[in-house]
Formats: C-alpha cells, sequence, structure tokens
C-alpha cells in the first residue's frame, strides 16, 4: 500500500469516526438570535393545533420580548422517544409527557428537578394541590400539569328516556346517571337490546378490552372505594381484598351476558376517535371517559343528548379519578432557563379574550369555536395561557382558583362536573411508582384474565401479586445500586 | 483494502462493535441515563427466574413452528400453481410479491379490519360456508391462529425462491419418468420434492430468522401481546425491557439469547444441508 492510499484510508476512518461518534451541537438560537426551546409533545390532530396556538400566542408576546422562540414538534410515543434523545445526549428543551412517567424519569435521571432550574414556590401557588402533589417526586417538583382531565360517566341522556318507564321498573330514576355500581349494573341491564339472531345490538356499559373503547380497565378498584398501593409501604398490592372484590364485580357483570357474546358484541365496536364509536354510535349507552369526549360529540353527533356525571361507586358517593399531561425539562436540556421561562408564562401570564387569542392563531380552524362562546368571551371574561389550551383540548384546568370564564365557555358542557370531582370530591390518581408501566403490564394481563372467563379471581390476583412482589424487589435492588430509594 | 474499507468500517461500527457492546452490558445494570454498572451474572440469572420470559418463548416457537409449516406448504403450493401456469406468469409473479412490498404497519391495520369479529372480511367469507367465525383478536384461543394465518401473507419472497429451484429441475428428468409410465404425483414426489429440498431449507432458515423477529404486525394489531398474551412475542418483549422499562442491561441479556436460540436451529439445518445431495452455493 502507497502513501496515498494510506492517507486516503486514514481520512476516510476519520471522517466516519467524526460522523458517528460526534455529537455536532444543535444549534441552539432560533431565528435573528432567538433562543430556540425545542418543545416535544404528544398531541397530535386537534389537541396540537391546541398546543400551537398556545405556543404562538408566547412567540408573539413574551416570546419577542425576551428572544426566545418555542418550536412545537409533534412526536409520537412521546415518552420512549425522548428517553432515547435524552440519553442519545440530544434532548429537547422541553418535553410533554404522561404524569405516569415522572417517577420512572425521575428514577433514571432523565428529568431535571425544577427547583434546581428556578424558585417554583410562585407557580406552585397556581397550581391546585392534588395536581400539584402529582408532580412531585420524593418532594421535589419536576414537572408542572399542562392539561389534566378528571373521568366521568357520559351517558346517554335520550335512551334513558326512551326506556324510563323500564328504568323506573328498576327502580331507578331515568332523569339521572346511576350513581352506585349497582345502579350501573341495573341501567346497563335495562339499556341493553339484543337482535334477533340473539346477539347484544345495544349495552348499557360493558367494561371492555384492556385498552380497547375502555381506556380506563385499570381504576376499578379506585371506584370500588380501594387504592392501588400498600398504605404501609407504598407498593403496588393487587392481591388487597377491594381490588378482588372490584374485579370480582366486572367478572359477574360480564358473565351475565355471556362471555361469548360480549366478545362478539365488542368485536363490533368502532375506534374511539370516529364517527362509530361505540358511544356516538349509541351501540353503548354510558362510558367512562374524560372532558375531551365533547369535541368527538361536537363533530360527529351535535345531536346526541347527552349528560356528564360523576362515575358510579360502590358506595355512590363521587370520587375524582384524574390522570394528566404534564410538561417537563430533560436533563442535558440545551435552554433549561428558556423552556422554564415558557412553563411560567403559561401560568402567570396575564390572562387575554378567545377573540385575542385567536387573532394570533388566526390558522386555528373556525369548526372548533361555538360563535355564540366566542362572542361571550369577547367580553370581561378572559383566560391565562394554561387555562387556554386547555380550553382548546376540551379539559379540566389545572389552576387552583377556577375562572368563572373557563367554566362558562369551555366547550364541554358538562365541565362543571368534571371541575366539581376535581376540586369537591375526594380525588384520587396513580400511584408515583417508577417501575409503574411494568407493574401495569401484569395487572393488564391479568385483567385480561379476569373480565372475561370463570377464573379464580383470588387466585389469579394472588399469582400476578408473586410477579408484581418479584417485579418490585427486583428494582429496589437496582435502585439500592444507584442509591435512590422506592417508591 | 482501501475499496473494502467502508464496509469493514461499516461492519465494525454497527455489526461488531454493538454485537460487543450488547454482549458487555449485559453484564451491566445499564438504563441509558445513569452509568453502567458491572452486575456480573446477575442480568443473566434472572432469565431463568423471569416467568414472562418463558412466556414469550413459548409463543415465539409456537408461532414460528405453525407459520413456518404452514408457510412452507403454502409458498411451494403457489410455487408449483405458478410454475405450471400456461399463461400471465408475469402478473401471478406480480401478485405473488405484492403483499411483501406492502409496509408492517399498513399490513397490520388492514389485518385488524380483516379479522374482525362481527364485520371482517375473513368472517364474512366464512359465513358463507354457514361457519360462524370467532372473534379473532378478542378471543385469547384465536390470537395466535390470527397471527400464523397472517404470516402467510409474507411468502411471496420464499415462493419466488421456489419457483427458480423448479424452473431448475431438468426437463429430461421428468420425461424419462413420464416414459416409465410415473404420474404427476410421483413425480413431484419423487423428482421435484427432492432436488427442491435444499431451498426449501435455504427458505426455513431465513424465514426462522424473520419470524424470530416478528414485531411491527402483532405489536399494532395485539398492544401487549392480546387477551392472555398469547402473542407477546420475544422481540416484542425485549423493547419493551429495553425501551418502557429502561432496563437496557437485562435487555441486553435478552438480545444474547435471541441470537443463540437462531443460531443453534440454523447450525443444525447448516449440517442436515452439507449431507443433501445438491447444495445451492450460497449454503
Amino acid at each position: 500500500m502507497n502513501v496515498p492510499r494510506i492517507v486516503l484510508l486514514a481520512v476516510v476512518l476519520i471522517s466516519l469516526v467524526v460522523l458517528c461518534a460526534g455529537n455536532p451541537a444543535r444549534n441552539v438560537d432560533g431565528p435573528d438570535g432567538f433562543t430556540r426551546v425545542v418543545y416535544w409533545e404528544k398531541w397530535s390532530g386537534y389537541e396540537a393545533q391546541a398546543a400551537q396556538a398556545v405556543v404562538d400566542a408566547f412567540n408573539e408576546s413574551v416570546g419577542a420580548e425576551q428572544k426566545i422562540f418555542v418550536e412545537y414538534v409533534p412526536v409520537a410515543n412521546v415518552d420512549v422517544k425522548a428517553q432515547v434523545a435524552i440519553i442519545g445526549g440530544d434532548p429537547p428543551d422541553l418535553v410533554g409527557l404522561w404524569q405516569r412517567n415522572i417517577a420512572g424519569f425521575v428514577a433514571a435521571n432523565a428529568i431535571a428537578s425544577l427547583e434546581d432550574i428556578d424558585e417554583t414556590q410562585s407557580i406552585e401557588s397556581l397550581v391546585l394541590n392534588p395536581l400539584l402533589q402529582a408532580c412531585k417526586y420524593h418532594d421535589q417538583l419536576f414537572a408542572v400539569p399542562s392539561t389534566p382531565a378528571t373521568i366521568a360517566l357520559y351517558w346517554n341522556r335520550g335512551l334513558f328516556a326512551e326506556h324510563a318507564a323500564e328504568l323506573r321498573d328498576a327502580g331507578l330514576d331515568p332523569t339521572r346517571a346511576p350513581r352506585s355500581l349497582a345502579e350501573l349494573k341495573s341501567a346497563s341491564q335495562v339499556l341493553s337490546k339484543r337482535g334477533p339472531n340473539g346477539k347484544l345490538q345495544r349495552m348499557g356499559y360493558l367494561p371492555g378490552t384492556a385498552g380497547s373503547f375502555d381506556w380506563y380497565w385499570h381504576t376499578w378498584p379506585i371506584w370500588w372505594g380501594g387504592t392501588w398501593t400498600d398504605a404501609s409501604t407504598g407498593r403496588l398490592d393487587v392481591a388487597q381484598e377491594d381490588i378482588i372484590e372490584a374485579h370480582r364485580w366486572v367478572q359477574q357483570y360480564t358473565k351475565e351476558y355471556g362471555y361469548e357474546d360480549v366478545l362478539a358484541f365488542e368485536s363490533s365496536l368502532g375506534e374511539f376517535g370516529a364517527p362509530d364509536n361505540p358511544f356516538l354510535a349509541e351501540k353503548l349507552a354510558m362510558v367512562r371517559q374524560g372532558p375531551w369526549m365533547a369535541h368527538l360529540l361536537r363533530r360527529f353527533r351535535p345531536d346526541l343528548d347527552v349528560g356528564v356525571a360523576p362515575f358510579p361507586t360502590r358506595s355512590g358517593e363521587p370520587i375524582g379519578f384524574f390522570e394528566m399531561d404534564v410538561l417537563a425539562i430533560p436533563r442535558g436540556a440545551k435552554n433549561p432557563q428558556a423552556a422554564w421561562t415558557f412553563i411560567r408564562w403559561l401560568y402567570d401570564a396575564a390572562p387575554l379574550t378567545i377573540k385575542e387569542y385567536r387573532e394570533m392563531s388566526p390558522w386555528l380552524s373556525d369548526a372548533k369555536f361555538d360563535e355564540s362562546e366566542v362572542n361571550h368571551a369577547e367580553g370581561a371574561l378572559r383566560l391565562t395561557p394554561i387555562e387556554w389550551l386547555c380550553w382548546l383540548q376540551g379539559k379540566n384546568s389545572p389552576l387552583a382558583t377556577l375562572s368563572d370564564a373557563f367554566v362558562a365557555t369551555h366547550p364541554n358542557h358538562g365541565i362543571t362536573a368534571h371541575e366539581f370531582l376535581l376540586r369537591q370530591a375526594p380525588t384520587a390518581t396513580l400511584p408515583l411508582l417508577p417501575n409503574w408501566s411494568e407493574l401495569l403490564s401484569e395487572y393488564r394481563a391479568t385483567y385480561g384474565q379476569v373480565w372475561i372467563s370463570d377464573c379464580d379471581i383470588a387466585a389469579t390476583f394472588r399469582a400476578c401479586q408473586k410477579e408484581i412482589d418479584s417485579l418490585t424487589a427486583k428494582c429496589i435492588a437496582r435502585y439500592h445500586r444507584w442509591g435512590v430509594s422506592y417508591p | 483494502m482501501i475499496w473494502s474499507s467502508p464496509w469493514l468500517i461499516g461492519g465494525f461500527l454497527f455489526v461488531l462493535l454493538p454485537l460487543l457492546a450488547t454482549i458487555g452490558l449485559s453484564f451491566c445494570q445499564f438504563n441509558g441515563t445513569r452509568a453502567p454498572v458491572f452486575c456480573g451474572l446477575e442480568n443473566w440469572a434472572a432469565l431463568f427466574d423471569d416467568s414472562v420470559l418463558g412466556l414469550t418463548l413459548v409463543n415465539t416457537s409456537t408461532f414460528a413452528l405453525l407459520s413456518l409449516g404452514l408457510g412452507t406448504i403454502v409458498s411451494l403450493a403457489t410455487a408449483v400453481i405458478i410454475h405450471q401456469a400456461k399463461f400471465g406468469a408475469t402478473w401471478w409473479r406480480i401478485c405473488m410479491l405484492a403483499p411483501t412490498m406492502t409496509p408492517l404497519v399498513a399490513v397490520g391495520i388492514i389485518w385488524r379490519w380483516a379479522l374482525n369479529g362481527e364485520y371482517g372480511l375473513v368472517n364474512h367469507f366464512l359465513a358463507w360456508f354457514g361457519i360462524d367465525g370467532p372473534s379473532w383478536l378478542l378471543d385469547a384461543n384465536w390470537t395466535l391462529p390470527s397471527m400464523v394465518l397472517i404470516s402467510i401473507w409474507g411468502i411471496g419472497q420464499s415462493s419466488l425462491v421456489l419457483l427458480i429451484g423448479l424452473s431448475d429441475v431438468p426437463q429430461t428428468i421428468q420425461e424419462a419418468a413420464q416414459i416409465d409410465g410415473a404420474g404427476a404425483v410421483s413425480q413431484f414426489r419423487l423428482i421435484t420434492l427432492p432436488l427442491v429440498t435444499p431451498l426449501i431449507l435455504f427458505n426455513l432458515l431465513v424465514e426462522m430468522m424473520y419470524v424470530w423477529q416478528t414485531f411491527a404486525v402483532p405489536y399494532i394489531m395485539l398492544p401487549g401481546g392480546g387477551p392472555g398474551r398469547r402473542c407477546y412475542f420475544f422481540t416484542m418483549y425485549i423493547y419493551d425491557i429495553a425501551f418502557r422499562y429502561q432496563r437496557f442491561g437485562y435487555a441486553c441479556a435478552l438480545c444474547c439469547v435471541e441470537l443463540i436460540v437462531v443460531l443453534i436451529p440454523l447450525f443444525i439445518a447448516r449440517m442436515l444441508i452439507r449431507r443433501l445431495p445438491i447444495v445451492p452455493h450460497a449454503l
């Protein structure tokens, strides 16, 4: 090999090493010397439009003054991709995670404590306390709520009215939603309908396959009045009597309709975000859902007479179960201060009218707005940016003080029920466990087994608990090595 | 050397180095964000105490056996039919290969609709014969057969290889057999099949590697493996362990297991192929 060839080989090698091993610094400056805040968020569709509208409002106001430009990037499976980006050393400056991610990301050292970035007291005082506590891990604030939502019962008032006499015969009041699980079961039996071939054509209520139209399959222990965790250890305990009883109720409920029939019926149900959504298509008279249902109703079935009420519980007393999307700053973010400025602005910027917000995002589809609501909001009623985001997405407000404008103009006419659940009922939410998703997979597999079979519930959940204990023990050993406590 | 260097460097950087890193990290506790901590054989010992791993191995092995068996029969039958087609052979080949060019995500979505228990095409077709089809994707007893059925979708490549093999079967031998009074079935069993057997084995080897890495379609159609986790396959588990549960060290140990599981039958098949009278050069 002569010298030029060796030189050429060396050049090729060095170039490859530089290309592969190097981590070229991203251009962190935005247009015209602005600091660019890259904001990854899970939302798509109308939710992404809402976030973009809020980002536009920031870029046109405080962003322009402080030379900060927020770039909104919709990312599917944002938790997984953010984690990979953090590992790769090139994370976004701001990431929209799910509440269930917080503990795992903190334990993995993947998100920064907001208290390390700036003082957080001023924001903490503005956030509703149960939401704030759900964002804290080991008493440190790692995220702030972006869009919280309480889960309620959406019931078809038209069908209830149509079957008023039968409901009365069953001892129920057709003018209101069921309050207890017993009432839910009775109402469902009345409202369910079979076709000439004996197949189910409509069901009053159906606890479905995990992850299908029923996103909250894991919340049965809550409506039963229990919790997921052992009070003394804080660890997941699915072998508790309350959890076993709750699932025995689910199993019995499904059994009364016949397992084969229920599966066939479930096969006939359409997609969630489509006109053949089972609730919109009146195949289900009642569903367990969040406030975003208003968008689907407005778009596909504005004629449907729908009521919103607390989801029934065993005792009949309402429970405010909430979940939320959160904003966090990844470790290694290039511009954490600028990202924090955006978060602060969301919460403490001067409120504007909806008309003023719309002027900053003229591209927002008019279909989203009911003109009477917009006109109503043109007066003295004003929203802060975080309320504007939640308003656009049709969700609850995370603010400790609920503004009149928010409730009065909200696109979901049942928002009062959702806000009641968040602010006046006893609240419940997901446990802050760093290995929650792994444990939830075990729980999900067990739920999949029990809701549609005759299996022994107690034995099945005891077996599940054994797996959960084993996974927890391994997790504790791993965390011990890192010096992180569990949970 | 100079011209092969990009491939050598690429092979080192993107194949050998990751392989060595995977083996090395399988002895570490590693979550990506914290520095790896050496933990000896902990991850390897954990393999023997992992019931989900056992489940995924059983699921994947069952799926591999069924889909490889059925796939071989269907791909051979397809190749024979197309080989004997009197007209439109090119169009038949295109039809055969078209499904393999469809993106896997699209395949998953299409089949989710086709296998819908109430409105799906498959049950609609079965209803013509008076059969009340099951809830394919909701009934735990039917999810794995559904996946096997879907795997037949991608037999185009295997059929093409067999079609080439069938074209290479000497016409003279078949004519001689005909003169000796051999019927079509005897010709196929005694002449064609033995001559294409090396290619069948070649297909089995290649397909087995694909089948063991089955991920996209079941991941889209049956998140979490579906009812009873019957379709929770090995690669899905590795993905979950690494990216959802952030246990990269253990995921690396699982990757090593996958490598071993794929290599063992590969060596066995290689030995078998070498004993055959006709061995393709590629092997």
